[in-house]
């Protein structure tokens, strides 16, 4: 016990004595270190600023894009349904004036061309509006001329003698006047008529005019709403979908990195295509009976193929050795990397894996159809890196680090075509197949760019409530 | 030194900066050559180390997963390193020692705090290869005997008998050096 207390005490103390303990390492010996250290790549440009720049830009662009649509879109059916509201009367008053005159009290009346004509669209009226608007377009002169003939024989000689030195007077149509011009506040043409009438008349005339305009109106705005309704009966839906699909790159130069010897070709001949699958979870909202936007969130990852013979590691010491793929560095640990040589070959499956949050356009150009466009922005959460080895005398064990330097962050733009088929009530199915390119390269360090693209076509179950 | 500048450095490393490389050098550097002397029995042996343990800390920085326990992380790498240059040398021996101690427990204390570290170091680098490891692990890093057996593939045993073998001889050397300098 007492010896155990001693050494206790023995073991304290040497150890507060080396607590704190340095000693400076001879200058060189660094000098000898930084020799043997992998070379690091020229220093590149800020990317803080320019992903900033990308983010913000792609996002505001797209919602820019989806606002110009919904903007556009939205105004189109007000615009044509406003003409077709007005079809008739904007005829009237827009066509060049001709000059009739009665047989019998020689009364100046003006009408259009278009009145002799048959209507060229059918008016939204009411069977009573209906009548009275086929009475303008296609009797608007011989209704006036009827009505005026009653009238003179109705009326007493006098008044007729007194109406016809007034043809060129406008007094009888004095209290007309603010009838009209309200009638015009509210968008109904100017009345064509410059022949003096009875005033009482003429009032009932467009008091007449007024109420039909009314009704055609209300009809038109409650046809609207009707339609409206039936077009998007769901406007919202819930989408589920897989996606198998082909992963490969596009590779460019990097100006920063100068040797020589990873090329882009160099690279080309050991890349190999990887399939994948990716699966995500969306709401789409149809704002428009052809347009729907959509976004939620998805997972997906970016494979890659890669081999190399033994003989192209940079070797470090008798067990860590340094692998340049197309998307970076990797440092390797193997048991005994000297054993390597040209009939080992190491492969490896590379996974960059992703959280992303698409915004995509769909456009149905017909009823089953659609075209859709997009953008994901993703975030790479975790990388996994499944190496192999050949070698005829038997396997090594290679461990490998993470690859450093792979962009957090990521834009891809995604472009597709689909078909759509309703299965249940509120259910439906599509395919669509497309294709999802990378905007930003995907490892800053790497020795060159690499633009990761995936091409593959999404199966998707949608729920619409 | 603030996490987040530790944090900062290792990211900075990983990706092969040079200013970090040496920033974290001048760090650990002092006490890592310290280590080395410590564990070797000369200062070529401690200089190769120093040298293989650094190039190896800088090229397996990425699989450094908790940056609290850095120091510990590059220590251990070293100490692989200098258990590697043992082995690879055939020069890690466990051997028994039948010497006994007249030196007093007190007295054994009082000499070693009168005494220099790094007279202390240069006694422990006269200790078989075997003790001096067991008790540089044991009492100046504070592993257990179990951590010590695995990391060494020897038994718990071995590792104990080891250590209380090194610690007899280590008096009796500190009580022959005292006697010298008197």
């Amino acid at each position: 016990m007492e010896k155990n207390l001693h050494n206790e005490s023995f073991d304290k103390l040497l150890r507060s004595k080396y607590r704190n303990e340095k000693v400076q390492p001879e200058a060189y010996l660094w000098k000898n270190i930084q020799s043997q250290l992998p070379s690091a790549p020229l220093p590149v440009k800020s990317w803080h600023l320019s992903k900033v720049i990308y983010i913000g830009g792609s996002i505001i662009a797209a919602l820019g894009i989806a606002a110009v649509l919904i903007y556009y879109f939205s105004l189109k059916p007000d615009s044509v349904s406003s003409s077709r509201l007005h079809s008739d009367e904007t005829i009237l008053i827009k066509q060049p004036v001709r000059e009739k005159r009665t047989k019998n009290n020689n009364l100046l009346i003006k009408t259009t061309q278009q009145a002799d004509k048959p209507a060229a669209t059918k008016p939204l009226l009411g069977k009573e509006s209906e009548k009275r608007f086929q009475l303008q377009r296609s009797g608007h002169l011989s209704l006036i001329k009827e009505n005026t003939k009653n009238h003179l024989t109705k009326n007493s000689i006098q008044q007729h003698n007194l109406r016809k030195k007034n043809t060129t007077t406008t007094s009888g149509l004095v209290p007309i006047v603010s009838h009209i011009t309200s009638m015009q506040s509210l968008g109904f043409p100017r009345p064509k008529i410059t022949q003096p009438m009875s005033t009482k008349w003429h009032a009932s005339m467009l008091k007449h005019k007024l109420t039909v305009y009314q009704a055609v109106k209300k009809e038109n705005k409650k046809k609207k709403r009707k339609k409206k309704k039936t077009y998007i009966q769901h406007p919202w839906s819930l989408e589920i979908y897989w996606r198998p699909e082909y992963s490969y790159r596009t590779l460019a130069s990097n100006p920063s990195y100068t040797k020589d010897v990873f090329t882009t070709s160099y690279f080309d001949k050991r890349d190999q295509y990887k399939f994948t699958y990716s699966y995500g979870l969306l709401f789409d909202y149809r704002f428009l009976p052809k347009f729907s936007i959509e976004s939620g969130l998805a997972y997906y990852s970016y494979e890659l193929g890669f081999s190399t013979p033994g003989t192209d590691l940079i070797k470090k010491d008798n067990h860590n050795a340094l692998v340049y793929t197309s998307l970076g560095t990797v440092a390797l640990n193997i048991e005994n990397v000297d054993s390597l040589n040209t009939k080992t070959i190491l492969s490896s499956s590379i996974g960059i894996h992703y959280l992303s949050l698409p915004i995509n356009l769909k456009f149905y150009p017909a009823n089953n159809l659609f075209i859709n466009v997009g953008t994901t922005i993703d975030y790479n959460f975790s990388q996994t890196l499944n190496w192999e080895e050949e070698n005829e005398n038997g396997n090594f064990n290679v461990e490998s680090g993470e690859i450093s330097g792979i962009n957090r962050f990521n834009i891809s733009v995604i472009l597709g075509l689909g078909y759509e088929q309703q299965i249940l009530r509120n259910m439906s199915f599509s395919i669509n197949p497309g294709i999802r390119i990378h905007l930003i390269n995907l490892n800053r360090h790497s020795t060159v760019k690499s633009f990761p693209y995936h091409a593959g076509f999404r199966l998707c179950l949608q729920y619409k409530f | 030194m603030k996490t987040k500048n530790i944090q900062r450095i290792i990211k900075d490393c990983m990706h092969y900066d040079a200013k970090a490389q040496q920033f974290l050098y001048d760090m650990y550097a002092p006490k890592m050559m310290e280590l080395c002397l410590r564990y070797t029995k000369n200062k070529n042996d401690a200089e190769d180390i120093f040298q293989e343990g650094f190039i190896k800390v800088f090229g397996k920085i990425h699989q450094l997963k908790n940056t609290d326990t850095l120091e510990w992380w590059i220590k251990r790498i070293f100490i692989n390193e200098a258990l590697q240059l043992l082995k690879q040398r055939k020069k890690l021996a466990f051997v028994q020692s039948s010497i006994t101690t007249n030196l007093a427990n007190r007295e054994a204390e009082e000499i070693i705090g009168r005494m220099e570290v790094e007279e202390i170091t240069r006694l422990i680098r006269k200790l078989p290869s075997g003790m001096q490891m067991v008790f540089n692990l044991y009492i100046i890093e504070g592993l257990s005997h179990k951590e010590i057996a695995e990391l060494m593939g020897i038994s718990e045993g071995t590792s104990k008998s080891q250590l209380h073998d090194a610690r007899k001889i280590l008096k009796e050397k500190v009580l022959q050096n005292d006697k010298i300098n008197i």
